[in-house]
């Protein structure tokens, strides 16, 4: 067999190894990829606004400055207050007071913010999708003279 | 007081955008299937519309000449002007540019500008499911000034779940007892 006659044969051993390194890249770099991998922090907050007379939690004057215009209550406490480091189509959550089950599962991060699938068991079904840093508030259920304030911030 | 009297007394702060959320959400909510108030509100803008064209026409230049012409000629002093004068004296040359800079002045005060248009992007919630409870929801809008105290630039989106019997008539509540 002459020189010329291997020289294609050797060139495609080559070729083939490169082309399927090459693919890796462009798959492994893809934004989809970068997604998946992806994690996402996301500040969780769980509050009680009741006609009881009391205080408003430090860590809800935030929340109180945003309701207080439209709704009527007496005091806003902290039940509990957790940071979630989820991965994209990864679950969390929390258990309300009530027994239900809240399951926050991130989507999809984009230039819109987070796309957030949220569960309250047997409640309520959304996907939000929330700006860094900016919160959604969301009132559940009645609970011992009030209302219980479920609420996510993204923080990625 | 009928719901839509009440929705009317308050189509004026809905248009200038000048409610509180849920106020605002209540309006939104009656004008959805009420063709009278859609049309009171439709009123109100033209109002507006009218309002603002009318304080942004500036007045002809030779307005002033046009005044001036018909107004009667002073009448010939009798009494002698006192010697003294306490302040200084206004020169013509400086009261026409002082009158200028009143106006300037008054119309900044009291000539409101055109709402700006709103920024904010495609709204928060892309879907919802309250399995048949009424729910409200509150886009969140972002704020002029940073608020004091840490949290948000911006006003959150509220999601609020209405307990059925709590489901507030506007005709009684102007906000939600939690």
């Amino acid at each position: 067999m002459s020189r010329s006659e291997r020289a294609p044969g050797l060139l495609a051993l080559l070729a083939v190894p490169a082309v399927v390194a090459a693919l890796v890249f462009i798959v492994a770099s893809s934004p989809a990829a970068a997604q998946a991998v992806r994690r996402v922090g996301l500040m969780l907050m769980v509050s009680h606004a009741s006609q009881r007379p009391g205080p408003v939690d430090p860590a809800a004057a935030w929340l109180d400055r945003s309701l207080r215009g439209d709704f009527r209550y007496q005091s806003l406490h902290v039940l509990e207050q957790r940071h979630l480091d989820l991965r994209l189509q990864e679950i969390g959550g929390v258990v309300l007071p009530t027994g239900k089950r809240v399951s926050i599962r991130p989507l999809h991060v984009g230039d819109g913010g987070l796309l957030i699938s949220v569960d309250i068991e047997g409640t309520l079904e959304t996907d939000v999708r929330i700006p860094n840093r900016s919160p959604v508030v969301i009132g559940v259920d009645s609970y011992d003279d009030g209302k219980l304030i479920v609420t996510l911030e993204p923080d990625y | 007081m009928t719901s839509c009297e009440r929705i009317g007394s308050w189509l004026d702060g809905y248009h200038d955008g000048e409610l509180g959320a849920l106020r605002s959400w209540w309006v939104t909510r009656h004008l959805e299937g009420c063709e009278g108030c859609r049309s009171e509100l439709a009123a109100v803008a033209r109002l507006g519309d009218w309002m603002r064209d009318a304080a942004s026409q500036a007045p002809a230049p030779d307005l002033w000449a046009g005044v001036a012409a018909r107004l009667p000629l002073p009448e010939p002093r009798l009494e002698p002007v006192p010697a003294r004068r306490r302040g200084p004296r206004w020169s013509p040359w400086l009261a026409a540019p002082a009158g200028l800079a009143a106006a300037a002045v008054l119309s900044v005060l009291f000539v409101r500008p055109a709402p700006a248009p709103d920024s904010q992007p495609a709204g928060v919630v892309r879907s919802l499911n309250s399995h048949g409870r009424p729910v409200m929801v509150l886009e969140g809008k972002k704020l002029e000034a940073k608020q004091s105290g840490g949290k948000p630039d911006s006003s959150p989106t509220i999601i609020w779940m209405m307990d059925e019997q709590h489901d507030p008539n506007p005709e009684e509540v102007a906000d939600v007892t939690i």
